[in-house]
């Protein structure tokens, strides 16, 4: 990788990370519905998806953990920066093993992480209230995460195929 | 149509697009349907073993049962140290449940609303705290 390719995915990856903590803000201004904790849109990880797809898991990875961290310290605590990391890495390590499966593109993906997120809540939830009732929403939250992880993987998508044309038009013009 | 479409040999008709489609997205839309189906009979499942029985509402932090409360008298309950510490107020009024008051962080288990039906939790993660409606005869003695 040339200077100018590694500064133009840097770029890339800035973008991705702001955009996915604007994407955090606005979902977090949502109130959750249903009465069911954890039922949500899922929105930052349509980005998470897009790097994952145009760089790899260690890019996705690292943009995701800046996200948690400076979405934790602008307007969460120590409490939700450990929940959602907790969520996020299930959810990431499942979509790398989709991804790298070769059997699902990224709506696949995207469902494989709607689904586990939220499983990997639940198993958050149960260790930290110690009571393995919390279980009573898994099959809600299961719902919730494979249509959200549909939605999401179309936006990811439609968004992943005009990035890559970007990602390729600006290293036709050299940089 | 080439060698590599394996679909061609199940010999079955389906309709002609699923013949056109790529393998991924078929894969997916698999994925998706064996999801829905079971998560769909599992909440249907969950939602029918509900018994109509005498309920209690149990209240349990970090795993230790500290109170019960009978769903069919109005009370209200404070778990924790309201002057000093982390609090949640349980309370029951009109054959339902919930968390009306507390000082934890996300509000969570106030946001949840009432609960009535057997299996039915309010989680307070901040604190530790589970609220959840059980049969009468499982309570312990």
């Amino acid at each position: 990788m040339t200077s100018e390719q590694k500064t133009r995915k840097i770029a890339f990856m800035g973008l991705l990370t702001a955009a996915a903590l604007i994407l955090s803000y606005v979902e977090s201004l949502i109130p959750f519905f249903g009465g069911i904790p954890g039922m949500k849109l899922g929105l930052p990880n349509a980005t998470i998806v897009c790097v994952l797809f145009l760089f790899g898991w260690k890019e996705a990875l690292l943009v995701n953990l800046v996200r948690i961290f400076a979405v934790g310290f602008l307007f969460g605590n120590a409490f939700s920066i450990a929940f959602s990391t907790a969520g996020a890495l299930l959810s990431l390590l499942a979509m790398a093993w989709a991804k790298r499966s070769g059997q699902f593109g990224m709506v696949g993906v995207s469902v494989i992480g709607g689904l586990t997120h939220n499983a990997g809540q639940i198993l958050v939830a149960m260790a930290v209230v110690e009571n393995v009732r919390v279980a009573y929403y898994f099959f809600p939250l299961a719902i919730s995460g494979v249509i959200t992880g549909l939605v999401i993987g179309v936006i990811s998508g439609e968004i992943g195929k005009r990035l890559k044309a970007a990602l390729e038009a600006s290293g036709k013009r050299g940089g | 149509m080439t060698k590599s479409d394996n679909h061609e040999s199940t010999g079955k008709a389906p309709a002609f697009f699923w013949k056109n489609m790529e393998k991924k997205t078929k894969n997916t839309i698999f994925l998706v349907g064996i999801l829905l189906v079971f998560s769909v009979i599992g909440l249907i499942v969950q939602k029918l073993k509900v018994s109509d029985s005498g309920k209690v509402v149990v209240v349990t932090v970090n795993g230790y049962r500290t109170a019960t409360l009978d769903l069919d008298h109005d009370a209200e309950k404070i778990i924790g140290d309201k002057e000093h510490g982390d609090y949640n107020i349980v309370q029951v009024k009109d054959g339902k449940a919930r968390v009306s008051e507390a000082n934890c962080s996300n509000q969570v288990c106030v946001l949840t609303g009432e609960i009535s039906k057997e299996g039915e939790i309010i989680a307070c993660l901040p604190h530790g705290v589970l609220v959840y409606i059980e049969d009468r005869e499982e309570e312990a003695p």
